[in-house]
């Protein structure tokens, strides 16, 4: 009896001790995004008693797994609306696995929005396009979730610049993500250049374009491709650029 | 209470992120490392104060 008692007492100052240090590293393992998935009822609900205790158990890139194949599946048969479900479950699941937000970004914005605007049994065009625009937007909230868990990576924030670029055809937005996504690390190398192409069709903003694609061209002969010299010699023309500080007619795609 | 009895295993439950393809400091391993040593070691110790001279 008294040996329990002297062990509680000491797992009393052991706790006091230790949790200060779990604590600590609790903060760090959230700072390097771990732990990004919370174990509540909610996320219960999603996956369902047998998910729930396999994710519970250390199995939770397994379930996530295992939810992508029925995704698939799903998609094979075009059922939309399941494939939404089962992309939230993984994605909760799996925060930090860019594949999963990129991949469910794209069955919205790109397939299930295009399935949409052809849907045979639905006859009144608004409605398509109602359709349409609502898997645009949850293409969006894919993308911006998943850039929310993932700030760090490029990858993400190129696919939102590509969504804005070729489904709402803002260049403005397109232009800032692929900014942001040029100053991460990692990054592709046309990120860079993609943004100022893209800031080049905005109105109005001419000028910061060609500074910008005038700059990337004077960076070397790496960067003088032909889309950079055909938005180049546009501006030069747009803004009446004196002839001189043009760049050369002939032997610009020279490398 | 909870917490201060027993251990923190999640701490140690990082596989889902390593295969996310997180990559895991330095300080946070020697960290994880040198709290499961200390784990292991006191309540290995405290188990055997316990059990110690008993009849199992």
């Amino acid at each position: 009896m008294i040996r329990t008692l002297v062990v509680l007492a000491a797992l009393l100052v052991i706790g006091g001790l230790k949790l200060p240090v779990e604590s600590n590293l609790a903060a760090l393992h959230r700072q390097a995004h771990f732990r990004g998935v919370e174990f509540n009822l909610d996320l219960r609900e999603k996956i369902g008693q047998l998910g729930f205790i396999a994710a519970l158990s250390g199995f939770r890139a397994m379930v996530a797994d295992a939810l992508f194949i029925q995704a698939f599946s799903a998609w094979e048969n075009t059922e939309w609306g399941r494939m939404l479900l089962l992309f939230r479950h993984i994605t909760t699941l799996q925060p930090r696995v860019l594949l999963f937000w990129d991949t469910a970004a794209w069955h919205m914005a790109w397939n299930a929005s295009v399935a949409a605007m052809n849907d045979q049994t639905q006859p009144r065009l608004a409605l398509r396009v109602k359709t349409q625009r609502e898997y645009f937007a949850l293409g969006k909230d894919f993308l911006e979730r998943g850039i929310k868990n993932n700030p760090d990576r490029p990858e993400l924030y190129e696919a939102l610049a590509r969504l804005y670029k070729e489904k709402y055809n803002d260049h403005k937005r397109a232009s800032e993500y692929y900014a942001k996504a040029a100053a991460l690390p990692g990054a592709a190398t046309f990120d860079k250049r993609f943004s100022a192409y893209e800031l080049s069709y905005c109105e109005g903003r001419e000028r910061e374009a060609y500074e910008r694609l005038r700059q990337l061209y004077d960076a070397g002969p790496q960067e003088r491709l032909p889309t950079l010299i055909k938005r180049l010699k546009l501006l030069e023309e747009k803004l009446e650029i004196p002839q001189e500080q043009r760049i050369p007619e002939t032997g610009s795609l020279k490398r | 209470m909870v917490a201060l009895f027993f251990p923190d295993l999640q701490a140690f439950n990082l596989v889902d992120d390593i295969v996310a393809g997180t990559a895991i400091s330095l300080a946070v391993f020697a960290k994880t490392a040198l709290l499961g040593v200390f784990y292991t070691v006191i309540y290995t110790l405290l188990a055997a104060f316990v059990f110690y001279g008993k009849e199992l």
